[in-house]
């Protein structure tokens, strides 16, 4: 039941979110959809994106947690804790649940850099909770940088060992949503693309094309002065940043136009170069991230 | 005889935290804070572009991310021994203000509400314990303020974000003050968030928490710790406004003195750690993970003030200020963010009073050859530190202190426990099987366990056993 | 890849934006402006210089050949296509470029993008200009710093993607 889009409504990637998640709505409303389970683990990081996610306007955390998913389990926002929230967890197993991963999986000493609990004894590692969900949940989301791909948890030289999501289930087919931290929209909107429509069309690194299509370099509103050679030389310039190390011209996500908090402003907006926090690769791949001697001085005679 | 209770994961906190608690008589009698995640920071720095460190730092917690940025940008300041100037001060302070004001909004209401309210909107909100005591009036109004704080606590990141470019891990902090200039369209906009948010903090944030006080009396005696008190100072010497809130300050129950950086430091004779002393100055801790190590139970390390233990938090700025009685408990923690967020609130207005719009703080910097700095900052949680050094241009060491790591140190070999773990000890548990003093007294701290285990650490097999 | 057809094309480009550049600067005051605009013409110029020195190699190539194709201008074109391989890509042009600048792999490391140099890398022998691309800002790429020899590490990540060196500035190779 596929509506159709005619004109003249909006194609940016903001209304089609809206549409998206307005329609998820309804149809809940109605009865259409039934809320599904999820389980949001936070594994080796920096529990940005749950922040970031409570950030979220369209549609904002309450309508999420009220109307679209009963959301089982979340160590930064659960009542219960110790024992009780572990088993609250594992009550989840023989349910039907989508799985949200936020953190690397820390592989070192077999997982026992990251301990999300106790559970039944011994400690419950991130590695082993990423396991036993990622194999019953009926989809799997990768959220943040650190779960796609590894992350800042997994910098050089990486002590803990962590390392992307993937990693360790290598089988399983999962949603990839990389950003330093996840935008809010590209969880919610992938997320009530998943209650309405089932998965959506991704792209050969299992981003999804509604949000990670096109590069920021190719939709950045300084893409004159770059086409015309004409570079920033420190931070706080109005010109293009390529040459202090912007890596919008490798950063393939809708930065430019979905800005951040609320449409207010975005890095390359606040005068500072894009470091490429939604690229896989993030951070040592993006790095430096701000350089001032590669830009080139003109001396006046 | 002796119980075991352990909680592991004390939810609601930033990052991962385990606490083993030992009881008789239905008293705590002794306490174990542990730290559960471990990424590195400090390893991982080494190496790279010190203009770097400002963004990565910040990803070691999501939740206090612009202060991290703020003290590598200071650290960084010292190293290249540049004076910002007096409107990048005030530009990244009120960065710096948005983050207090987003993080203790959030706090209280998503972190510690749920331990006193019964909130039965959804399941996941409603703790398991029953000692809940508020009216049912007051109980309901306060769950409705669970979800209102909810869009004013985006809106403080909305704020951040106007100046900083996104939040989290925002872009504007940097070396010099922030990266664009105000112009008046953002100092409006700025003014008018903060309008609805101060709205909020006064009509309902600051009565809820004395609401909850009212009928909680008895965590005015728990979760006392030391004592002693410790601020880095906060929105302290501006040229012409002097000292906004509270000057650098330390205070135990016999004095109150200035604070003196060289008196930090930082011992491992608990954590796993081996090094050529067991305490070392925060600019030459070189440490190597050590797994055998005896009695070793935490990766947090444990820093001391002049061999003592401190407190360092919004309680701690308060009452260093002189703006709060002197009092020490859960819940005057928990009263005193509430108190100043409403202080930060004020602090905040008066620096958007002294922004012209149009002043370029950047430079073009240059990197030198060899140099150290370090950044002291006061910050959502506390006192936080930031020591680096650099060599060929390139990060040569950085140590982390944060105040997580001052509240949830690990003990030391002179006998003193960490300042959480002795604000448990003495604390009698109504219901060991459902210890709902525990976590209420830990989280008046507000743990950040992704702060204070960033350093580099090794695994080890820990048994938990519970002993009921 | 490079022949004179192209290189004069590219030359001409450079000669108009220039002077379009000089013509712009004598209309301005915004210093901020003209400081812009003095630095593209710098960059102008060095490309121009680049592009006119390799014209001088393979004109001086071409020059060493037998008399009778000195004769016509014409003539001097057909003999020069007929002789320099087609635009297609192609690793093996050696005769072309033994005239060209030749780089040691320590001449190469000066060039790392920093302080006012240029960017290049090495990719299979042939030294390569990055200095403006957008995929090198920082004059570095997912890790890697200008000034090295990447050929393994193009095959791995770049297999069958010849197109991309096609599109870069050919300034020598190593030897």
């Amino acid at each position: 039941m596929k509506p159709y889009i005619l004109p003249p409504e909006s194609m940016t990637n903001e209304a089609i979110s809206s549409r998206l998640t307005n329609s998820a709505l309804t149809n809940i409303d109605k009865g259409l959809i039934k809320k599904k389970n999820l389980v949001y683990l936070e594994l080796n990081g920096c529990s940005g994106n749950i922040i970031s996610l409570l950030n979220g306007q369209n549609p904002d955390f309450e309508y999420t947690l009220n109307s679209m998913v009963n959301l089982r389990y979340c160590n930064s926002l659960m009542a219960s804790e110790g024992d009780r929230a572990i088993e609250k967890l594992m009550n989840t197993l023989d349910e039907d649940f989508i799985l949200a991963v936020e953190g690397a999986v820390a592989l070192k000493n077999n997982g026992l850099y990251n301990v999300i609990g106790s559970w039944e004894g011994k400690p419950l590692t991130g590695l082993q909770a990423a396991k036993m969900f990622g194999e019953r949940a009926s989809h799997i989301l990768a959220v943040g940088a650190c779960a796609t791909h590894g992350g800042i948890s997994a910098a050089k030289p990486n002590p803990s060992q962590s390392v992307g999501l993937q990693k360790v289930l290598p089988q399983k087919k999962m949603i990839k949503l990389p950003g330093c931290p996840v935008h809010p929209d590209w969880f919610l909107g992938t997320l009530a693309h998943l209650l309405l429509y089932g998965e959506p069309e991704t792209d050969n690194m299992d981003r999804p094309l509604m949000f990670y299509s096109s590069l920021i370099h190719d939709r950045c509103p300084r893409r004159p002065f770059f086409d015309r050679g004409i570079f920033a030389e420190k931070l706080g310039d109005k010109t293009c940043l390529f040459k202090l190390g912007c890596r919008g011209p490798v950063t393939r996500v809708d930065c430019p136009t979905r800005q951040w908090n609320g449409h207010v402003n975005w890095p390359i907006g606040d005068d500072t170069p894009c470091i490429g926090c939604a690229q896989f690769g993030f951070p040592d791949a993006m790095a430096p991230f701000i350089s001032y001697d590669t830009t080139k001085v003109v001396k006046n005679e | 005889m002796n119980k075991k209770i352990i909680i592991n994961p004390l939810t609601r906190i930033s990052g991962f935290m385990e606490i083993d608690v030992t009881i008789e008589n239905n008293q705590v009698i002794d306490a174990k804070t542990k730290g559960n995640l471990f990424r590195g920071f400090e390893q991982m720095l080494v190496g790279r572009n010190p203009f770097d460190a400002v963004y990565f730092t910040q990803r070691i917690c999501g939740i206090c991310s612009a202060a991290h940025s703020m003290a590598s940008s200071l650290a960084l300041e010292d190293a290249l021994n540049i004076q910002p100037m007096e409107q990048g001060r005030y530009l990244r302070d009120i960065i710096h203000c948005c983050e207090f004001l987003q993080n203790h909004i959030r706090h209280f209401y998503q972190y510690t509400v749920p331990d006193f309210v019964k909130i039965e909107q959804n399941p996941l909100l409603l703790s398991d314990h029953d000692d809940f005591r508020l009216p049912k009036a007051i109980n309901d109004r306060i769950s409705q303020h669970y979800f209102d704080s909810l869009p004013i606590s985006r809106l403080a990141h909305q704020m951040l974000a106007v100046l900083g470019g996104k939040a989290p891990h925002n872009h504007g902090v940097f070396i010099g003050g922030i990266a664009t200039q105000a112009t008046a369209e953002k100092i409006v906009h700025i003014d008018s968030i903060l309008q609805k948010v101060i709205q909020f903090i006064d009509e309902k944030m600051i009565p809820d928490v004395y609401e909850i006080a009212h009928y909680y009396l008895e965590y005015f005696q728990l979760g006392k710790g030391y004592g002693n008190l410790l601020t880095y100072g906060s929105f302290n010497d501006y040229k012409d406004l002097g000292t906004l809130y509270v000057d650098p300050l330390v205070a135990t129950s016999k004095s109150v003195e200035i604070f003196d950086e060289n008196k930090i430091q930082e011992k491992i004779d608990y954590s796993w750690f081996t090094s050529k002393k067991s305490t070392n100055q925060p600019s030459e801790a070189v440490t190597v993970p050590d797994m055998e190590k005896e009695k070793a139970y935490s990766w947090v390390k444990a820093p001391r003030y002049d061999n003592l233990p401190f407190e360092v938090g919004p309680l701690a700025r308060l009452i260093l200020s002189g703006a709060y009685d002197n009092k020490i408990s859960a819940m005057d923690r928990t009263i005193a963010r509430a108190i100043e967020a409403k202080k930060i609130a004020e602090i905040m207005k008066i620096l958007l009073q002294q922004i012209i719009p149009g002043v370029d703080v950047q430079k073009k910097y240059e990197l030198p050859e060899v140099a150290a700095g370090r950044g002291l900052v006061d910050t959502t949680r506390g006192a936080l530190g930031h020591w680096l050094g650099i060599q060929d241009k390139k990060l040569s060491f950085y140590q982390i202190i944060t105040p997580s790591t001052w509240d949830f140190s690990t003990r030391d070999n002179n006998g003193y426990r960490g300042v959480a773990e002795e604000a448990l000890i003495g604390t009698p548990i109504q219901n060991p099987d459902k210890p709902a003093e525990i976590g209420r007294i830990l989280r008046s701290f507000d743990p950040c366990m992704s702060c204070a285990t960033h350093v580099y650490s090794p695994g080890r097999q820990v048994k938990t056993i519970k002993v009921f | 890849m490079q022949n004179i057809a192209l290189l004069r094309l590219q030359i001409n480009n450079l000669v108009t934006q220039a002077r379009h550049d000089i013509f712009t600067l004598s209309n301005q005051d915004d210093p901020s402006i003209k400081q812009q605009i003095l630095q593209r013409l710098w960059e102008t110029m060095s490309s121009i210089h680049f592009l006119s020195e390799l014209l001088a190699n393979q004109a001086m190539t071409t020059l060493s050949f037998p008399p009778t194709q000195q004769q016509s201008p014409v003539d001097l074109r057909n003999t020069i296509q007929q002789q320099i391989p087609p635009i297609t890509p192609s690793r093996n042009q050696t005769s072309q470029q033994s005239n060209q600048r030749t780089f040691s792999i320590e001449e190469l490391s000066n060039y790392d993008g920093k302080n006012g140099r240029a960017a290049y890398v090495a990719v299979d022998d042939i030294v390569y200009d990055v200095t403006n691309n957008r995929a090198w800002a920082a004059a570095s790429h997912f890790g890697l710093t200008a000034g090295k020899e990447y050929s393994g590490e193009f095959a791995s990540c770049h297999a069958g993607q010849q197109s991309i060196l096609d599109s870069l500035p050919v300034v020598g190779r190593v030897g």
